[in-house]
């Protein structure tokens, strides 16, 4: 149970004077119940390489595997896998349309071809593991808040129940006490159900917190992927790409600096802590 | 789908069509457009074909491109061609039925086609070496002694940019939408008429708040930099001929008067 890409490569507008390489040649595994942070300047190439993970953009060259199958393959079912990969673009919220929250909700379930019930089940299922209880379902999903839009359109992935979760910047626009809570859900989300996720980001905090793997786009290409404390080992190119590193690594390294001898792979707050009280311990 | 308007479709090379003032160029297509109708003998086309091939092959840009626009008069064209060619002239070379096709029918379904055809890409060639910009700038312009009837030259002017502006950007947004439907598991392709048409909803609604959306933040950030129509407002990058306009105006003089002595021949 896992994704596969292989040599996956796309240009757009090929043999065109508009043409440019959006991902070249990437190849990595996304393993099952992993929560994997993509990371990348804008223009890097992580939209477009997501939108293959649920079959949206065909790749000029190379694949993609779910569970050892070739998505493009003929005749591979890609509806059924849209149900398994969900994936909820930037500003999700600007897709919604139906007159109330409960019927936008259940537009996924319903196109997977559920009947009535079950749909309206999985809805309320989805809303409420997001904090909308039941006072939202017969509102219109234009007259919410910023935040409460942003959750109810996550909803409509959810309740198609997918093993694979893939959020495009789910933070962007969001006040901070919202943003918090986006990320927290989808923290949630990981740890109680099993579900896989990928986080996109350009944010190495938000990653640095969540991501067990982190994954490093530039120029199309990818960069590493690895655990957070490998990746920011590489501080220097990461600060090439246009990325920064995490608040506290920048602390760590500058205390480094400074000739108080801590270890420059700290990623969290905690590892800071116990590094900290630790050469505090040793003096 | 919604990728094959050439409408406003600007194809970024750089070339000495492309460094033509709007205004030449606007002036150029409307010469090239009248001058397919000044003759209609044999070496009169002959000279518009090399005129346009000249113009082509200057461009830079990829016949492909400019054919693309054919595909929508294509019905129009066969439809005029077809009339052209069994209801007009007298001296019948085939006949099937009531269907008759003449010499002189044949002649001039011949010449109506090509008409069309170069109707199209001469018009293809202006709007693909001009951005939309720069095209409604030199539109002003040109068109700027209409100010004197009391004709709002600015604010068409306006209006059309702005419109030029939004269809790249609503074809964006419906692209996005779209996808973001699709992941939901969305099936546009499937069904009858019926299906087809009432699985636009979700891409119509939010398309519409959309624009509403865009349409407004715009209106505000116009204000917001104090626009009040043309009056008084000034260009950051005035129009202004060079010695290629010259000489482009002079080989447009050339080629309309032998498009006009064609005739005579």
């Amino acid at each position: 149970m896992s994704i596969e890409l292989k040599n996956l490569t796309h240009i757009y507008n090929q043999g065109t004077a508009m043409e440019s390489v959006a991902v070249r040649n990437v190849s990595c595994t996304i393993d099952d119940g992993s929560f994997v942070g993509l990371i990348g300047h804008t223009g890097s190439g992580k939209s477009t390489l997501i939108q293959h993970l649920n079959g949206l953009e065909v790749p000029t060259s190379g694949t993609v595997l779910y569970n050892g199958e070739d998505i493009f393959a003929q005749g591979y079912d890609l509806k059924h896998l849209r149900g398994k990969v969900g994936l909820v673009f930037q500003y999700p919220e600007y897709q919604l349309f139906e007159e109330t929250v409960l019927k936008d909700v259940c537009f996924g379930p319903k196109n997977m071809g559920l009947s009535q019930e079950e749909c309206e089940d999985r809805a309320r299922k989805a809303l409420s593991s997001l904090g909308l209880d039941e006072s939202y379902y017969g509102r219109s999903p234009f007259e919410l808040s910023g935040g409460e839009k942003r959750r109810a359109a996550l909803a409509g992935i959810l309740a198609m129940e997918p093993e694979v979760l893939v959020l495009d910047e789910p933070t962007a626009g969001l006040d901070p006490e919202a943003r918090q809570e986006m990320l927290d859900l989808v923290k949630k989300l990981h740890d109680e159900r099993g579900i896989t996720v990928v986080l996109v980001s350009h944010s190495m905090d938000d990653v640095a917190e969540y991501a067990d793997k982190i994954l490093v786009m530039n120029n199309a290409e990818l960069k590493f992927y690895d655990t957070p404390k490998e990746v920011f080992k590489h501080s220097k190119e990461l600060i090439g790409f246009g990325l920064s590193i995490p608040e506290i690594t920048k602390i760590a390294h500058e205390l480094n600096a400074a000739g108080i001898d801590i270890p420059t792979d700290i990623s969290t707050m905690e590892e800071a802590t116990e590094a900290i009280l630790k050469y505090f311990k040793k003096a | 789908m919604l990728r094959d308007i050439t409408l406003g479709q600007y194809y970024p090379v750089d070339s000495c069509i492309h460094r033509l003032d709007p205004r030449t160029k606007l002036f150029g297509t409307f010469v090239f457009l009248v001058s397919l109708f000044v003759t209609s003998s044999i070496p009169g086309y002959l000279l518009a074909t090399l005129a346009l091939i000249c113009c082509i092959r200057l461009s830079r840009v990829p016949f492909s491109f400019m054919t693309r626009g054919l595909k929508a008069v294509f019905i129009l064209l066969l439809i005029s061609v077809s009339f052209n060619m069994f209801f007009t002239g007298e001296t019948v070379i085939f006949r099937l039925g009531f269907l008759r096709i003449t010499k002189e029918g044949l002649k001039l379904a011949g010449f109506m086609a090509l008409r069309l055809v170069y109707l199209v890409i001469g018009s293809s060639v202006m709007t693909l070496t001009t951005t939309p910009t720069q095209l409604t700038d030199g539109l002003e312009k040109s068109l700027g002694f209409l100010n004197r009837f009391k004709v709002p030259v600015h604010d068409i002017a306006m209006m059309m940019s702005i419109a030029l502006r939004f269809i790249p950007i609503l074809t964006d947004e419906t692209d996005k939408i779209i996808r973001a439907q699709k992941a939901r598991g969305a099936d546009f392709e499937s069904g009858n008429l019926i299906r087809r048409a009432k699985a636009m909803v979700p891409i119509l609604v939010p398309l519409f708040i959309a624009a509403f959306r865009r349409a407004s933040d715009l209106a505000l950030a116009m204000e917001a930099r104090c626009y009040h129509g043309g009056a008084g407002r000034t260009k950051m990058k005035p129009l202004k001929y060079a010695r290629r306009d010259r000489i482009a105006y002079v080989i447009m003089t050339a080629y309309f008067i032998l498009m006009f002595a064609t005739r005579f021949i």
